[in-house]
């Protein structure tokens, strides 16, 4: 199964985007798909009328991207254990948001080990979260994948 | 829309009404539905995310899991309560806008609007279609604050979310900032 395992990071390695685009439609659907109808994510009267530029990203959407983004780096073996950001600006509608990553440290664990990494969300490529994920990756390629359901996802998840 | 903008639906009160929330739980409560493969799809539709650990069971066997896994920032939507309930009223046009009846929305403050502005989670367990994710809510700390949008303060917000065998999922420690334009 494709994946990154422990040996393969190197500090400093940099992830691949992960964007998509804010559309009024598109944060309709994140609204639908989330379930945060709180109308300053997808009305642009009321997010005005609260101070803000126009409707914006919300704390689950933005989590959803850094969340890709990792997947998509560290593929299906590795698991997300912790993610943590600030708020810089708000990632409004008509922008690309984009998640972006930095390998930071790595620490061996049993049967893998964690791996520290920067992370940054972009919106029109002006910064709009900064913060950290942790990851757990398998020390070998099979360490996860040869695994079977029932009790090894626990510890897997959870080494 | 005509008029001026509808406020969103936050219990009003003083500072020092939610400084005497700090410290407490807020609330238990439970997510509307069981996590299903339809919630899953969605979230991964709105952002055309292909990872086959959130819909093919047996990729997500060869990994470990035991069917289809959520994915793990999915747990404020997996317990995030109904907006309307049989027994509650019906809407009118009258209504304020409505939001999220996460605890933290109920706290008694001055403050008409709401943003988050930090987020820490940890993810612990794997959540799957069919688990019903409850979590319980504490107020850890109140920092009043001006900021460009307006006047008002920082709360703090340590949820942890379990599934229905108990098992602690996440912990999440949400920072939000109410206030006045």
């Amino acid at each position: 199964m494709n994946g990154l395992c422990f040996a393969d990071v190197a500090d400093g390695a940099e992830l691949s985007p992960f964007a998509i685009p804010l559309t009024i439609q598109r944060l309709v659907m994140e609204a639908a798909a989330n379930r945060d109808f709180a109308p300053i994510h997808h009305d642009r009267d009321i997010s005005r009328a609260t101070g803000a530029p126009d409707p914006y990203a919300n704390t689950m959407l933005l989590q959803a991207v850094f969340e890709a983004t990792v997947r998509q780096w560290m593929g299906l073996s590795g698991r997300l254990r912790g993610l943590r950001f600030s708020m810089r600006s708000f990632a409004t509608v008509g922008a690309v948001l984009s998640g972006h990553g930095r390998v930071r440290a790595r620490r061996p664990a049993d049967g893998g080990g964690f791996v520290d990494l920067e992370i940054w969300a972009e919106s029109n490529g002006a910064p709009a979260a900064v913060g950290s994920a942790t990851v757990w990756l398998p020390a070998t390629k099979e360490g996860v994948d040869e695994r079977e359901g029932d009790g090894a996802e626990a510890r897997a998840w959870r080494p | 829309m005509a008029g001026p903008a509808p406020l969103l639906d936050l219990r009003p009160g003083t500072w020092e009404d939610a400084e005497r929330c700090v410290g407490r739980e807020l609330a238990r409560y439970e997510g509307a539905d069981d996590v299903t493969m339809g919630d899953i799809r969605r979230r991964l539709e709105v952002l055309a995310w292909d990872c086959p650990l959130h819909y093919d069971e047996a990729v997500a066997r060869r990994c470990g899991y035991r069917t289809v896994v959520s994915p793990a920032t999915m747990l404020m939507t997996w317990a995030m309560p109904a907006y309307w309930v049989p027994g509650d009223p019906r809407p009118t046009l009258e209504d304020r806008a409505l939001v999220p009846s996460y605890p933290f929305t109920q706290i008694p403050a001055p403050g008409k609007f709401m943003f988050a502005t930090e987020s820490e989670t940890e993810y612990l367990e794997p959540v799957y279609p069919g688990d019903r994710i409850a979590a319980s809510s504490v107020l850890r700390s109140l920092t009043r604050k001006r900021l460009s949008v307006g006047d008002g303060a920082f709360f703090l917000i340590e949820t942890t979310y379990t599934k229905q065998t108990g098992e602690v999922v996440g912990i999440e420690r949400l920072t939000v900032f109410r206030y006045s334009p």
